[in-house]
């Protein structure tokens, strides 16, 4: 006959086992799970870096697009019209030539039609790779393009608050790459905007370069500017995306009604 | 039988030295124990040193060791909760876990002064296990939460946990098993009870063991 106190200690034994097997049993599912949501987090990191890589990809497509189809503007409507009406130029020159009718006035203005083609391919190549920003750096050239700018009509304001050597960290690239950004946020607010003054602010947060314009013109929204850039079929603002992109910078935008902003920032890597 | 009886009669030997091993895991990283792994290497030493007086007054002024192993629960209780108070996040979990402690602190300060100087205050060591059982649990449901390492075996706290959940899980066991004991006098039955600690006991050190040793490699 088994003792019933044996008998309960041997029962008590039992569940003590299956007390600390259920923990042991714990634990492994706790590691499984972990496991698990390690792999899916590691698979949505690998999406957002495919998604990322994919969206670099088309912003290089999107920027090339844009030049291309700038340096065709620039060559159909400018340069290919002065070619043209210099070749029916030189034409009617050879004939009045050999009528004795030549006109060396006429051969004058066509000599600065020679000119005007020569300055446009020179701006379009300038556009291309602009030698100041090679020679002077991003800084000197932004404040060069401001001050251009100025007139009697447009006050200008430059703030240069940078105390270390931030911009100068910046590659070639992607001094480019601001350079262009800022034209093409200084085009837009020329076009769009209707300021009378302007002040840019360039200061460094942290390891970011800032660019920032402020205008009394009209302004615009965060949202107004997604919503047109969404709608836009030209390649102006979805480039201008593309390259804030490429930069791994920020664009943000206020609206005022007295003094809006355009923000841009740019992280150095240090 | 007779592994069984040599067993029976080395384990609580062993179970005393084994917390030589985490002692000397966590000498070697020291300089790269965070200010919760530090609070598990101040556990251990406390746990050398009450082993040490555990085994050593008896024999040396024929006086029960009771009140050093009281006292050892509190700073145990102590340290724990300062552990688990130091790797969770949220402020108002902090707070409750800090006024459990200083609860369970003054109760077992009355106790060890008041009229049960020589007996274990066993109803402090079933609080503090069934306490550092939910802790343990809710680590590693913030561990699930917040993903934050790719392998989670490299982290040194993982282990700590994993140790305080088998070792506290255990005890609540140990604690139901020798009240029975005590109940109906089975004092036969407390070697079994001591193997089933002394496993405990090693086990918990060894893990605690390789939480230190993770330390060498780990990175936040």
């Amino acid at each position: 006959m088994e003792n019933p106190q044996v008998s309960t200690i041997t029962e008590l034994v039992v569940f003590g086992c299956i007390g600390m097997i259920a923990l042991i049993v714990f634990i492994f599912i706790f590691i499984i799970m972990y496991q698990r949501k390690v792999n899916l987090h590691k698979l949505r990191i690998n999406e957002k870096e495919n998604q990322h890589q994919k969206q670099l990809l088309e912003s290089t497509i999107i920027i090339e697009e844009s030049e291309r189809e700038r340096i065709a503007k620039n060559l159909h409507d400018s340069v290919n019209p002065m070619l043209t009406l210099l070749k029916l130029n030189l034409t009617k020159h050879r004939m009045a030539f050999a009528k004795n009718t030549f006109s060396p006035e006429e051969y004058k203005k066509d000599v600065v039609l020679i000119d005007h083609a020569i300055e446009n391919i020179r701006s379009t190549c300038s556009d291309l790779l602009p030698s100041f920003l090679l020679e002077f750096g991003l800084i000197k050239t932004l404040e060069e393009y401001i001050k251009k700018i100025g007139s009697d009509l447009i006050q200008v304001k430059i703030t240069n608050d940078l105390n270390s050597d931030i911009p100068d960290q910046l590659k070639k690239q992607q001094q480019l790459l601001i350079y262009r950004v800022f034209l093409e946020l200084m085009n837009n607010l020329l076009k769009h905007s209707g300021f009378n003054q302007i002040n840019l602010l360039l200061k460094e947060e942290g390891a970011n370069l800032i660019l920032q314009i402020f205008h009394n013109g009209k302004g615009i929204t965060n949202e107004e500017i997604e919503k047109l850039t969404e709608a836009s079929k030209g390649l102006g603002l979805r480039s201008l995306k593309a390259r804030v992109l490429l930069l791994n910078g920020n664009i943000d935008y206020q609206k005022n009604e007295t003094l809006s902003s355009i923000k841009l920032s740019i992280p150095v890597k240090v | 039988m007779e592994i069984m009886k040599y067993t029976l009669k080395v384990l609580p030997d062993v179970s005393v030295f084994s917390t030589l091993i985490p002692f000397v895991f966590a000498l070697l990283s020291y300089k790269k124990l965070s200010t919760e792994l530090k609070l598990i290497f101040y556990l251990v030493v406390a746990a050398m040193v009450t082993e040490l007086i555990s085994s050593v007054v008896p024999f040396l002024t024929n006086s029960s060791n009771i009140v050093f192993i009281n006292s050892y629960y509190i700073v145990e209780t102590i340290l724990i909760t300062l552990f688990y108070v130091k790797i969770t996040a949220n402020r108002y979990w902090n707070y409750v876990m800090l006024l459990l402690c200083l609860a369970a602190c003054i109760w077992s300060l009355v106790y060890m002064f008041g009229t049960s100087k020589d007996s274990m205050n066993i109803i402090a060591v079933a609080i503090e296990s069934v306490s550092v059982i939910v802790y343990a649990l809710l680590t590693y449901y913030y561990f699930l939460k917040n993903i934050e390492h790719a392998n989670i075996f490299g982290v040194p706290v993982f282990w700590m946990n994993t140790a305080f959940l088998l070792f506290f899980g255990g005890n609540l066991f140990l604690h139901i098993f020798s009240n029975y004991l005590l109940e109906n006098a089975l004092y036969s039955f407390f070697e079994l009870w001591g193997l089933i600690h002394s496993s405990l006991n090693i086990s918990f050190y060894l893990l605690i063991s390789i939480g230190f040793w993770k330390t060498r490699k780990f990175q936040l």
